[in-house]
């Protein structure tokens, strides 16, 4: 009984605030001061720039929302575990007592030091994880990471972020990064890659594409070794990349994992090759875009699409850890992992031009998805696809073969003559998808509708687990 | 009951399934990428060089091209320049047609199966040719390696043979780093690294060789080249051939390191009769290759 009078008068008191501040929100009022309680490390500025644009509101409801806005900002940059703000009248005798507000922020900070271990499945590999965080190291949430990880097929990999962000603000964070990973590509393309870089990166949320930016530069020393195969035998030796890459995201799908409406797309072009330093000389390109939405009340319908295109300058071979791979669950289903585009024998060499597309069917199963509340569905997917090597033009070309010297550099206008004149690999399926918190998994069994001779086709059932599917 | 699988009820309805999956793939067509495949053996070696010779600057690609030819192998030879592209971070190795690599070892078993392999029919001469081998490959090696990689004077002149096509700051590191390893080489058969020593045992082995040699064509007076004369004339070869520090290539070095620079080509020089037989080895291989 008393539980209802106290609802009720919870209630009226809501009602009472509301009416208040929409009673109020029209009225002039501007900030007086900013006050920041409880920060030991944090800085005061950094807090004021947070919340200057506050300074510049001239009603009350526009002083509660960027003080909001402000808040907010400060909440996700991930250095305060309690943020309250606290509106009050001037304490300063000399402020305008009917329009000034002062605004009163008590926080929490989070503990410097964070520490994590884990272990990570996705993505066709496996690992185990441990990672040092110093937050908020100068006071404005910059923040130190050091990293190492230990997986099956990056055997290892150790990084070190600096980040900072720029205006007070997390919608734009820069860093510098070093990193150092061993990866072992024996199974696929017969080689052990080490490669150390040092890199800058500026990440910046555009608000008017509904996306992310990215853009770094960064210089990696590659050594590619213990060549298994004389395949791989030219790929081995040091290489020196100086790159500059822009990245642009765009991710309006309601669920990354396993979406069932919205679109994905994302656009990356490197150009790596700066001054004389460095023997690697390319321009790379990647738009990978992707559409679900819901057909009817059961289904969904997802289709990907990927193509990729790298461009070498000059006469060096491209190295096959810069080509794009294709084939594997979470590419081409129903091939192994790198198991298309060129190969030679054993090894996956790589595409320098590529295109695959998938187009998947979701359908919820009876008694199991919606009853029982279990994250299973049906699956029914058609996968096709294709990787070309710019040497291999000449044998794609219009023109007669022996007119066209092999050995030509390569243009982009002759890759994409070369992938149009390619019988793609399809493959199709069925099979069912668990959506995990963290990964999503397919049990798919695949049959392969056309390939290309020297595909490494998987036949029967394949399970896939990782993030990013086609 | 059913007694064996066949006989299970399921089994025909397996059956056909089976043979229907293996219509798939329904259509198969052209490679996309068809590798150029090796028309006769390559050998993968260190080259051209300062002298732009067909011959490699390093011994050991030198004794292997001089004993492939020897042997009658008709191979093709690739610059390759990285040690990292072999089976064991070595260079020479060879790769056969059908894409089989193969090291310094198995070359020997692969060329003994394979070809008409010369060698001394005296079980003894057999075991004085593994003495001089042996001796080559270690005071002979061990000179050159300290003669290359070591001395102040030939570092430059390492630098840019080796690791030259790598990009800046590579090489700087790289040759460092061979630096290293020639040292470590060395003190692998020696106690300490000191440069009279090293070119006194070099003298002393080229004195060995010469009077082994005496006054015959090869060594052990043999008809033919044997593996023994392709290793002594690989290194030989190098010890000559090698372009070392000048006043003029490197004005800031004294008088005495490039007298050291030199030292090693001047013991063999001294040497009339190797010189001899290295240039009577070339002579034969341009003509055979």
């Amino acid at each position: 009984m008393e539980q209802g009078v106290d609802a009720q008068e919870y209630e009226r008191q809501q009602v009472r605030l509301l009416d208040m501040l929409s009673n109020a929100a029209p009225t002039s009022a501007h900030v007086h001061s900013i006050t920041v309680k409880g920060a030991q490390r944090t800085r005061d500025s950094f807090v004021l720039a947070a919340l200057a644009p506050a300074f510049k509101a001239r009603t009350f409801a526009s002083v509660l929302n960027r003080v909001q806005e402000g808040a907010q900002n400060l909440t996700r940059l991930d250095i305060f575990d309690q943020l309250e703000i606290t509106v009050d009248t001037p304490q300063d005798p000399f402020a305008d007592r009917n329009e000034a507000v002062d605004i009163i922020l008590n926080v929490k900070e989070k503990s410097r030091l964070c520490i994590k271990t884990g272990t990570e499945v996705g993505n066709g590999e496996g690992n185990m994880n441990g990672s040092i965080t110093l937050r908020n190291i100068f006071g404005g949430a910059e923040s130190l990471q050091a990293m190492a990880s230990f997986g099956t097929r990056t055997s290892s990999a150790f990084s070190l972020l600096l980040a900072t962000p720029l205006k007070s603000s997390p919608d734009h964070m820069f860093d510098f990064n070093a990193h150092s990973v061993v990866r072992n590509n024996m199974a696929t393309s017969s080689h052990e890659e080490v490669a150390r870089g040092l890199g800058i990166r500026l990440r910046s949320v555009d608000r008017a594409l509904n996306g992310i930016h990215e853009l770094s530069a960064d210089s990696t020393w590659r050594c590619m070794d213990r060549i298994a195969d004389a395949a791989s035998l030219r790929q081995a030796g040091h290489s020196l990349k100086h790159s500059i890459t822009h990245t642009f995201i765009r991710d309006l799908r309601n669920d990354p994992l396993l979406p069932t409406k919205g679109h994905y797309l994302r656009i990356a072009n490197e150009f790596a090759g700066l001054g004389v330093v460095g023997d690697v000389h390319h321009w790379k390109t990647e738009v990978e875009a992707s559409h679900s939405t819901e057909v009817g009340e059961q289904l969904a319908l997802s289709t990907t699409f990927r193509v990729g295109l790298l461009y070498p300058f000059g006469e060096k071979l491209t190295l096959t850890t810069d080509r794009f791979q294709i084939g594997g669950p979470l590419s081409i289903r129903g091939l192994q992992t790198n198991g298309g585009g060129p190969r030679d024998s054993t090894d996956a060499l790589g595409a320098e031009g590529y295109w695959s597309g998938g187009i998947s069917v979701f359908a919820p199963i009876p008694k199991v998805t919606r009853e029982k509340g279990w994250p299973v569905f049906l699956h029914g997917w058609l996968n096709a696809g294709t990787g070309v090597l710019s040497a291999d033009r000449a044998k794609f070309s219009t023109e007669s073969a022996t007119d066209v010297p092999s050995n030509l550099p390569s243009i982009p206008a002759s890759i994409i003559q070369s992938l149009t004149n390619t019988s793609p690999t399809v493959t199709a399926g069925l099979g069912l998808v668990y959506r995990h918190q963290i990964a999503r998994i397919e049990l798919n069994f695949c049959l392969p509708l056309q390939i290309s001779r020297g595909d490494l086709v998987k036949c029967g059932w394949q399970l896939g687990l990782g993030m990013n599917f086609l | 009951m059913p007694t064996t699988l066949d006989q299970h009820p399921l089994f025909p309805i397996l059956q056909s399934f089976k043979s229907a999956l293996s219509t798939f793939p329904l259509k198969t067509n052209a490679p996309v990428h068809t590798p150029t495949p090796l028309e006769k053996p390559t050998l993968f070696i260190y080259g051209p060089g300062p002298r732009n010779s067909a011959l490699s600057f390093d011994a050991e690609c030198v004794v292997w091209q001089a004993w492939l030819t020897s042997c009658g192998v008709e191979y093709a030879t690739e610059h390759i320049n990285e040690p990292l592209s072999g089976p064991k971070g070595k260079l020479p190795f060879l790769v056969v047609p059908g894409g089989k690599t193969l090291n310094t070892d198995q070359m020997q078993h692969w060329l003994s199966k394979n070809y008409t392999v010369h060698t001394l029919a005296d079980p003894e001469k057999q075991a004085d040719s593994q003495a001089i081998i042996s001796l080559v490959e270690t005071k002979l090696r061990d000179a050159l390696l300290f003669s290359i990689f070591c001395e102040a004077t030939n570092t430059q002149l390492m630098r840019q043979t080796y690791f030259d096509h790598q990009s800046f700051p590579l090489p700087h590191f790289l040759a460092h780093q061979a630096r290293e390893g020639a040292f470590d080489e060395i003190l692998l058969r020696n106690d300490t690294v000191v440069r009279s020593e090293i070119y006194r045992g070099a003298a002393q082995a080229l004195d060995a060789l010469s009077v082994t040699l005496g006054e015959d064509d090869y060594f052990f007076g043999s008809a033919q080249p044997t593996f023994v004369d392709a290793t002594v004339f690989g290194y030989l070869h190098v010890l000559l051939s090698r372009p070392v520090g000048t006043s003029t290539t490197q004005p800031t070095l004294t008088e005495e390191q490039l007298a050291q620079g030199r030292q090693l080509r001047e013991l063999t020089l001294e040497r009339k009769t190797l010189v001899d037989f290295a240039k009577r080895c070339v002579r034969n291989l341009s003509n055979n290759g």
